[in-house]
């Protein structure tokens, strides 16, 4: 129980000095959001004055981080200046977006990572160098090479997918969602697959593995039991690690397809200084990110008896 | 301070520059290089013929269901209040409408006011439409006119330069609203054609309050298509307006959903597979040629009340020099930049008003815009002109080139003008920024400190003197800080009677052009892509303020 209490009062100071470092860096950098306000007409001195003690723009540094802080202590993140609306019902609208993109990306990743990882692993020769191969060139694409690619072959040439949008549902949701979410998780898929490989063939090299061959269990059963299981630790983490750089990837895929989600909103959000807005998604990409530690460190826990008795 | 200098410079320089510039005009004459004329014959450079452009696309047969448009940027609110960007105006354009219709040729007609009348100078009466509904069917009255007018009086708004000298809005008569000016304001009548004109539900308001126009609350208004949703970061879906009660200007198509895409090449995708049955605003021009040779639809160049402008603002440094800034006027190749920044869709541009603003007194504006020299490329008087500054003890210190590092356009132009002024002896040190702090150029006296010129695409009401009507005093935009024309412009919008408002302008186009006050660069055309199997959108920059897709439908 003290654990835990520790480690929660631990993930809350990480995030205090996280958004304060963010804050600050906003703060510092050059523009503020009456640029985005104003956008490409001019305002009189007057109205920008009017603007800038509207928003609070001429406090203290202090007096508007501590206002901000305030208020999500009680549970406010405040409006966003340029989009004049509550940062919580914004993020809300966009999470679901996100969510279906990371969610659906990491089982892709998982799924593609593990059983390629794995056939590669178990055989012998040519399997193995062709994983290398394409591997490495999927890991060296960017995501917006293999994202152009995908849209000119699946949406322009063949037609078989939209180009852009989310869909008005879950089912054209998921629709929408097959050609981002390839493209965002080939790179992750590829490593986790070389994560996967490697150690497969570590743990087939093991002396474990070479007494249970000796004792006549059948192939099958060696992997299953004795390979993959152990193999398994450094996947999750992985997969784990991956669910969470996904988050800021998908920043750029949500561009290109003109996704709805949470990743764009960051982006814009920052390019217009919309303090509330940035400071309320990174709060909430924090959350995620703890969220998906604990989780990882929870599967730990189911997969490895030996971490389970050393607490 | 600073300015008073300046100013004073300019008005020794006036008389000088009349005569250079009366002989530079014969050389470009006999050069034939105008942009005005269409290049049909020499095919070679594929001049672009500006006559050509269009107002309007055949209109559709039958109701295309909803229709999938197309948008570069996504408003961030919908209040028509701070509607001046071009996001929410074009959306707002179908919803929202306004007390005088703004047709595609931009010439205006009754839109939600039946007529008006100045009774005197000071006094104008509108007489607004009968059994007119907003969308949950409350009749719009006089009072939700004259709340709608009087929202933009409180200090400070957007609009606020078209309600400059606007006193009081009352109403005065179960369809009457009464507006008293302090002086007679020339430039009320267009604006009202445009987003100040908007005429939004006051009960609607009221209740929303700081909520009103954003993603969650939308609007309510009387247009012909029905605001349903606006998803943010996605887009804006509206539905026909059943119970429009103007007949003639309902909407063809069940549906209207503009996607708000930020991305180049996802624009292009999703025009070329046919997600998306239309857009606005092609851009950047770079994709322009996938999209004409997809085959998919057709790419339509509209007539358009954009200019592009190289905005001269440090007339304390060597800009103050008139020589000077004819050289660089002189060095400018118009048509290069039409060609390489706008892939030859653009046309070099005389004066500041494109000839779509000659709504009124169409002679008087033609034969002046003949009068003044065609804009062709002379190094070698741009390089004698700034020797003679020099030698006249000009210090030639380098000038700075602030543009916006996010867009191409601004960037490919950059370069232009950095070469030209090298070819002329002129040192141009460049400085991009990001979007947002260039926004804060055009608008914040402070962040034009140390910056002589930067880019802009500059519109205004469908009046001429809209163009130049910033060349007063206390006018923020009035970038250079000159004065000598205050009183012309304020006497030009003073007057009401359009001949002898036209009459003012000319001249007003005349100090602009021979001071070079700013360089006007190329008239710009609005571009629209319409897939094959629809048709009916509106082609020129009116879709800005008038319901542009009322006509969109099947195209057989």
């Amino acid at each position: 129980m003290r654990r835990i209490l520790l480690r929660i009062l631990l993930l809350l100071v990480v995030l205090f000095f996280s958004v304060f470092l963010v804050y600050t860096l906003l703060y510092l950098a050059p523009g503020d959001p009456i640029g985005a306000l104003l956008g490409p007409q001019s305002a009189t001195p007057g109205q920008v004055q009017l603007l800038r003690e509207q928003y609070g723009l001429d406090d203290p540094f202090f007096e508007r981080f501590s206002g901000w802080l305030w208020g999500v202590l009680q549970g406010d993140l405040g409006r966003s200046m340029v989009y004049q609306q509550s940062v919580f019902n914004m993020i809300l609208a966009r999470v679901p977006t996100t969510l279906l993109l990371v969610g659906l990306s990491t089982l892709f990743i998982v799924i593609i990572g593990f059983t390629w990882g794995t056939r590669a692993g178990i055989s012998r020769g040519a399997w193995s160098n062709v994983h290398l191969a394409i591997s490495t060139v999927l890991l060296s694409t960017p995501v917006f090479i293999t994202s152009v690619g995908l849209i000119y072959l699946f949406a322009v040439v063949l037609g078989w997918f939209p180009a852009f949008g989310s869909g008005s549902d879950l089912i054209t949701g998921i629709w929408h969602m097959v050609l981002p979410v390839i493209a965002l998780s080939l790179p992750a898929a590829a490593y986790l697959s070389r994560i996967t490989y490697s150690s497969v063939r570590g743990e087939l090299n093991r002396e474990h593995v070479e007494t249970a061959e000796s004792r006549g269990f059948s192939r099958g059963y060696i992997i299953r039991t004795h390979v993959v299981r152990n193999a398994l630790i450094p996947m999750v983490t992985v997969a784990g690690n991956s669910a969470v750089t996904l988050v800021a990837g998908s920043a750029i895929i949500e561009t290109i397809f003109a996704l709805d989600g949470v990743g764009s909103l960051l982006v814009r959000a920052i390019l217009q200084s919309d303090f509330a807005l940035a400071q309320g998604i990174l709060l909430f990409i924090a959350v995620f990110i703890v969220l998906v530690n604990a989780f990882v460190d929870t599967l730990y826990f189911v997969l490895d008896p030996r971490i389970r008795r050393a607490r | 301070m600073m300015r008073n200098k300046g100013t004073r410079v300019g008005v020794v320089g006036v008389a000088v520059l009349a005569l250079l510039l009366a002989s530079c005009g014969d050389n470009g004459g006999n050069n034939g290089n105008g942009g005005d004329n269409d290049g049909g014959g020499s095919g070679a450079a594929q001049a672009f013929d500006w006559d050509a452009l269009e107002l309007t696309t055949e209109p559709g047969v039958e109701d295309a269901g909803v229709i999938e448009w197309a948008y570069n940027s996504e408003p961030h609110t919908l209040d028509p209040l701070q509607s001046f960007e071009y996001g929410p105006s074009m959306v707002l354009a179908n919803m929202c409408e306004t007390l005088l219709h703004q047709e595609d040729d931009f010439s205006t007609s009754p839109g939600l006011a039946e007529s008006w009348e100045y009774i005197d100078e000071t006094t104008l009466v509108f007489t607004i439409q009968e059994g007119v509904t907003f969308w949950n069917s409350d009749p719009m009255t006089a009072e939700d006119v004259a709340f709608s007018l009087n929202r933009h009086l409180t200090p400070d708004t957007w609009w606020g330069r078209y309600f400059a000298h606007v006193e009081s809005v009352e109403v005065t008569g179960d369809y009457e609203v009464t507006v008293h000016f302090d002086q007679p304001d020339a430039l009320f009548l267009s604006a009202m054609a445009q987003g100040p004109g908007i005429v939004t539900s006051q009960a609607a308001v009221e209740e929303a309050g700081d909520e009103y126009g954003n993603a969650e609350t939308g609007v309510e208004c009387t247009g012909p298509f029905v605001f349903e949703e606006w998803r943010s970061g996605s887009f804006v879906e509206m539905s026909r307006n059943d119970n429009y009660w103007n007949g003639d200007g309902a909407a063809l198509s069940s549906g209207l959903r503009i996607n708000f895409i930020t991305d180049e090449s996802t624009l292009a995708n999703g025009l070329t597979s046919e997600s998306l049955d239309g857009a606005y605003f092609i851009w950047p021009p770079e994709i322009m040629d996938t999209l004409e040779d997809s085959g998919v639809g057709e790419l339509i160049h509209g007539q358009s009340l954009q200019v592009w402008d190289l905005l001269l603002s440090g007339h304390e440094g060597p800009l103050g020099d008139d020589r000077v800034r004819e050289a660089l006027s002189l060095a400018m190749d118009r048509e290069g930049i039409a060609e390489a920044v706008f892939f030859s869709s653009a046309t070099p541009a005389k004066t500041h008003d494109s000839p779509e603003y000659w709504t009124y007194e169409e002679d008087v504006f033609s034969d002046a815009y003949d009068a003044f020299p065609d804009v062709a490329l002379d190094i070698d008087r741009a390089q004698e002109l700034v020797a003679e500054a020099e030698a006249d003890g000009v210090e030639m210190r380098p000038l700075q080139l602030t543009y916006s590092a996010d867009q191409p356009s601004h960037e490919a132009s950059a370069n232009l003008v950095q070469a030209a002024g090298e070819a002329i002896g002129l040192e141009v040190t460049l400085d991009g920024l990001p979007g947002t702090q260039m926004a804060e150029v055009y608008s914040v006296a402070e962040a034009q400190e140390g910056v002589d010129m930067f880019f802009g695409t500059w519109f205004g009401v469908a009046d001429p003197l809209d163009m130049y009507s910033m060349f007063v005093e206390d006018e923020v935009q009035n970038y250079p800080g000159y004065y000598d024309m205050s009183d012309l412009v304020t006497e030009a919008r003073r007057a009401l009677d359009d001949a002898e408002r036209a009459q003012l302008v000319t001249e007003i186009q005349e100090e602009f052009v021979d001071n070079n006050l700013w360089l006007p660069l190329n008239y710009v055309p609005s571009t629209l892509f319409q897939n094959n199997s629809i048709t009916g959108a509106t082609a020129s920059f009116s879709y800005m303020y008038s319901p542009w897709a009322i006509s969109i439908g099947t195209a057989e």
